[in-house]
This record gives structure tokens, C-alpha cells and sequence, in this order.
């Protein structure tokens, strides 16, 4: 338990600049995730906060404790890899005895805290087994109770799902869920997938060429992204160019002809913006904007329908599978967009 | 497999066992000249025993080969280690000096060393003959470990690491056992290749040590015994024993592979 701070972390391979003076800080036994795409300097933060990597300015602060030159084996920091990383020569019991075996503790604490650790897993059966004997989703929980059986400080998470398939990726992310209930470790987790980011972690610090460009509560990630690129990575977009006008005192923008109220800080009289209507926001309806339907993708429960606008725009809305079956490609029909639905922000 | 691919695999076995198999059946033939017909006998394996010249000569080249195969497999070994963690010109320089003594001729190589040891003055010795036979199975065994480390996940050092071991006992704990079976192939060819190597030993043994490839060569110019095809046998029997107990001492086990 306790309070990860990352301040102002630069870091350099070569001329390349990977971190650009990040900060992030996770308060004790929050859940955070590190979102980006592969190359963002994601991995890269993550070995400097385990202590592979030795920042080139910055530093890394545990409980208000700088550790930024302690070596890994003394950060008191657990972490599970995307490749899992079990030692393949010892069983998954020995595995998970690997580090309290290095604090050298006595056999008895060692076989009480590995059942329970087995048992947080539900591993129970397998803790004679070898590593290349269990299946991915057994290999990864079991490389989770290895690293939880020391009780870290911070729990370090490296695309820990990413090699599973989509059905066990699922189960298992629901397990690490109810994991970090029951144990309270700070974590922080590293991942290209928003999903998992979005289920998993209470705040989300999104990372792009090494900067952060929004560290923010998981639901305002997705609903007010600080910026065009931040929407366009998280979630898919409707984005459309406008001018802010004045009108009866008021701004308002325009999509293919209407009017909507906005404000915020980019809501300026001739300020030109991009708008964006996530596609749940944009719902198919008997009045409202004139549409025709371009494409129908039904994806089980939902359906993606692809309008297209009078002005010729596109136009994407995410439906109710059932909504989309009353509807055929070529039919014209309307959508409507709420205005709180509209965000407006600044061109890139 | 198809019938073509039996066909390749079983001529490829046939002009690798054969000539064992003929050693093998002449060892308990009776006759001096290996004709046949064959009548089974256990004469020449009792040659070998009185043969006092074979079996000092065999115990000379076991101990040589054990040694060699012991210096060669630690050296190499940390060789190796530090080799996988060199990505800059130095690492490259040093694959090419180590391929160099395998692309050498061992002639060359056994003329070249005796040169060397003669001008500071060790000459030739039992310590020359380790030193050149470790030098020319060097590269085997780095070869041969590098290739396993270089296998091995980083992230199972970082794992090891980050549970609180110590580069050393991570190296330890994790590195050595995971690239064991490796450095124990590597010890065996190492001795394999000293047992055979009759060029450095002839160059670098001192005059009048024979170790098994040299006795066998100055018997055969002198008149072969059958005997020696008995040795052969012996010497196969005992690789075989080697390589399965190797096998079951954790070489093969399941536990390395991955």
C-alpha cells in the first residue's frame, strides 16, 4: 500500500526523446492505467518506475521516498509481464515462493502466504504443475499471485492481457478487478487497449510520444477528452469543422445546417473548432437531421450504421441491434444529436 | 513421412552406423584380420585388458578430456555471459577470433601454439596440452551456451529481479539452472572433441605421452589389433551411458523445455 509519484520524468535513447517531463501520481490503492499506443514511451515508464531504467532527469518518488537510484530488487514493486514470465524450471508454487524465499522467510510463513496467494488465483490444483503445463489465462493469474504474495507496495501491470484470447481476456480482467478489491495494492497498469483501461482503472494518464496528454477520471476520458487526438484514440469520433457564431447572445456551432448550443473555453465568437458527437450520441429517429443510410455492420448486440449527410458529410451512429434491423441501406431516414452530446474543441 | 523421406533418413543412418556396427561385430570376431566367417569371441576385450599402453593411454585421455572439458565449460560459460550483454564492436571482434579457431586447421593451429610455447619456454607439457586443447574447444562451448542465453527471456531476469534477487542471484537462481542442459551439451562436446583431438595433442603432448589417439596411431603403423575395435566398443558404450544419463539428469526433463 501506498502513493506512487512519477515526477517530471524525461528519458532518452540515443536522440531519441522517449518521456518528455511526464508526472503522474496514483493515491494509495488506486487502480490507474497508462494508456497509449505502441511507441508511446508507455513501457518505457513502466521499466523506469520498476527500476530497469535509469531516468535521464526526474524522479520517482514511493510514500514521498525517492527511490529513483534504488536498484529493482529493492523497490518493494511487483510486476506482471505481458509474456508472463513464469520461471519455466520451478513449479507454479515454487514460482510463487521465488520472492519470499529471496526475503528469505521461515517454510512455515512460505507455505502459509502461497496457499493464500494460490488461493487468492483459485490456483489451488495447479501448484504442483509447471509453467508450459497450464493454459495462458492460469499462466497470467498465477504470475499475478507471484507478484501479490510479497504484498508490494505498487503492483507494475505490462499488457498483462494483451497475449490472451478475447473470452479468457475478459474473464481474467474481471479477476484482476476483484483482486485489486480485495487487496488494496496500488497499480498501475500499461496498456494500448482503452477497454481494458476504461473497465479497469479509476483514472486513465493517456500518453502520446512520450507527453501526457490527459490524465483524467476514466469516464471523463472517453466524455470530455482534453483534446481532438485524446478523442480520436479513445473511442471513435464524429468530427466536423464549424465556426462559433453569436446568436441571440448565445454560441452556437453548426452540423449540416442546425444550430447548437455550446460553451466551454473554445466557444469564442469566430473561433473555428472541430466538433465531435460520439456515435452513441447521434441516435436514429423519425425527425431531426435528414440522413441517408450508406452501410449497416451489426456487431451482435450493437450495430454501427454509416449515414451519409444532405452536405455530403458522414456520419456515424452506434445502434441497438434491433433499432438498426427497422432500417435498410438506401433508406432516408433522421438522426438527432443533443447539444450537451456536442464537444468542442480546439483544431490540432 | 513419405517414402522418400523414409529412404533419405534411413541411407543418412545407415552411412553413420554402419561402420560402428562393423567395429561393433569385428570386436568379438576371432579372426586377427577381420574376415569372416564370424565366430563369436571375447579374446581381443581380454587383449585390452593386458594391454597395459591402451588403457594408460585411455585413462590419460579421459582425465586430459575431463579437465579440458571442466576449464573449457567455466570459461566459456562466462564468456558467454559477458558476450550476450556486449552489443558493440568488441562482441563482434570476439565471435570472429573464436570462429577463426574453428575455422583454423587444428594442424596449423597445433604448429602454430607449439611455436608460441616454445619461445616462452613452456614447450611442450601436459600444460600446454590443456591450455591448446581448452583453446580449441573454447569456442564450442561459447557457441553453443550463447545461443540458449540468447533464447532466454529478459523479462525472467526482470521478474527474478523485481521479486527481490540480486543480479547475482538472479543469474544464479535463474540463469544457470534455465541454460543448464546447454552448458552440460556443451561440457560433453567439449570432451568429445578433446577425446578425438589427436593434431594438438600430437603437437603439444610431450614426447612420449601418448593419450588414446596417439597410442592408437603409433599401434596402427605398427600392425593393427583388433583390440583396439574393442576399445572402440568400450568407448562407444560409454558415450552412450553418458548421453542417457545425461538425459535423466535433467538435460531432457521436462522442466527445460519450453
Amino acid at each position: 500500500m501506498a502513493r506512487l509519484e512519477v515526477c517530471n520524468v524525461s528519458f532518452s535513447y540515443g536522440d531519441t526523446r522517449i518521456l518528455n517531463d511526464v508526472s503522474i501520481s496514483i493515491p494509495d490503492g488506486d487502480f490507474h492505467a497508462l494508456l497509449g499506443s505502441s511507441g508511446s514511451g508507455k513501457t518505457t515508464l513502466l521499466r523506469i518506475i520498476a527500476g530497469f531504467l535509469k531516468p535521464d532527469s526526474g524522479t520517482i518518488l514511493i510514500n514521498g521516498e525517492d527511490i529513483t537510484n534504488v536498484p529493482p530488487e529493492h523497490r518493494d514493486i511487483g510486476i506482471v509481464f505481458q509474456q508472463y514470465a513464469l520461471f519455466p524450471h520451478l513449479t507454479i508454487w515454487e514460482n510463487i515462493a521465488f520472492g519470499l524465499r529471496m526475503r528469505k522467510l521461515s517454510k512455515i510463513e512460505i507455505t502459509q502466504k502461497v496457499a493464500k496467494a494460490l488461493e487468492l488465483v483459485r490456483l489451488e490444483p495447479s501448484a504442483q504443475k509447471l509453467p508450459n503445463e497450464l493454459s495462458g489465462g492460469q499462466k497470467q493469474r498465477a504470475a499475478v499471485a507471484r507478484a501479490l504474495v510479497l504484498e508490494p507496495s505498487l503492483l507494475l501491470l505490462d499488457e498483462p492481457l494483451s497475449a490472451l484470447d478475447r473470452k479468457i481476456r475478459g474473464e481474467l480482467r474481471d479477476e484482476l478487478a476483484r483482486v485489486h478489491r480485495q487487496t488494496d495494492t496500488t497499480a498501475l497498469l500499461v496498456t494500448h487497449d482503452q477497454e481494458e483501461a476504461l473497465v479497469l482503472a479509476s483514472e486513465i494518464v493517456v500518453i502520446e510520444n512520450g507527453l501526457v496528454r490527459q490524465s483524467d477520471r476514466a469516464e471523463n476520458i472517453y466524455g470530455s477528452p482534453a483534446d481532438l487526438w485524446v478523442a480520436g484514440f479513445v473511442g471513435r469520433t464524429n468530427q466536423f469543422r464549424s465556426v462559433c457564431k453569436l446568436k441571440n447572445g448565445e454560441i452556437v456551432v453548426s452540423i449540416a445546417n442546425r444550430d447548437f448550443l455550446v460553451s466551454g473555453p473554445q466557444a469564442i465568437e469566430g473561433n473555428e473548432v472541430m466538433l465531435v458527437v460520439r456515435p452513441e450520441e447521434v441516435s436514429i429517429s423519425s425527425d431531426g437531421i435528414p440522413v441517408r443510410v450508406k452501410e449497416i455492420r451489426f456487431m451482435g448486440a450493437t450495430a454501427q450504421v454509416f449515414l451519409t449527410l444532405i452536405d455530403g458529410c458522414e456520419l456515424e451512429s452506434l445502434v441497438l441491434a434491433p433499432v438498426a434491423r427497422k432500417i435498410a441501406v438506401g433508406v432516408e431516414t433522421f438522426v438527432k444529436i443533443d447539444s450537451s452530446s456536442v464537444k468542442i474543441l480546439a483544431l490540432t | 513421412m513419405t517414402k522418400a523421406q523414409r529412404i533419405v533418413v534411413s541411407s543418412v543412418g545407415l552411412i553413420l552406423y554402419a561402420p560402428l556396427i562393423v567395429v561393433i561385430i569385428m570386436s568379438f570376431n576371432r579372426s586377427l584380420y577381420g574376415t569372416f566367417p564370424f565366430s563369436f569371441s571375447l579374446k581381443w576385450y581380454s587383449h585390452l585388458l593386458k594391454s597395459d599402453d591402451l588403457l594408460i593411454a585411455s585413462s590419460r585421455s579421459i582425465w586430459l578430456s575431463f579437465g579440458v572439458a571442466l576449464l573449457a565449460t567455466t570459461i566459456g560459460t562466462m564468456f558467454a555471459v559477458w558476450r550476450v550483454s556486449v552489443k558493440s564492436v568488441t562482441g563482434l571482434a570476439s565471435d570472429g577470433i573464436l570462429l577463426a579457431t574453428v575455422a583454423i586447421p587444428w594442424l596449423i593451429l597445433g604448429i602454430a601454439m607449439l611455436q608460441i610455447f616454445n619461445l616462452i619456454g613452456i614447450g611442450r607439457g601436459i600444460v600446454s596440452a590443456v591450455i591448446g586443447n581448452v583453446a580449441v574447444v573454447l569456442p564450442y562451448v561459447v557457441f553453443v551456451v550463447m545461443a540458449r542465453l540468447r533464447g532466454l527471456d529478459e523479462n525472467l531476469i526482470e521478474a527474478g529481479r523485481s521479486l527481490g534477487a540480486t543480479q547475482l542471484k538472479s543469474f544464479c537462481r535463474i540463469t544457470v539452472p534455465l541454460a543448464m542442459p546447454s552448458i552440460l551439451g556443451s561440457a560433453l562436446l567439449a570432451f568429445v572433441v578433446c577425446f578425438n583431438n589427436f593434431t594438438i595433442q600430437y603437437f603439444l603432448l610431450p614426447l612420449g605421452v601418448r593419450t588414446l589417439p596417439l597410442e592408437i596411431y603409433s599401434q596402427v603403423r605398427t600392425g593393427y589389433s583388433p583390440a583396439i575395435n574393442a576399445l572402440a566398443t568400450v568407448v562407444l558404450l560409454g558415450t552412450v551411458l553418458i548421453s542417457l544419463l545425461l538425459e535423466r539428469l535433467g538435460a531432457g526433463s521436462k522442466r527445460f523445455r519450453d
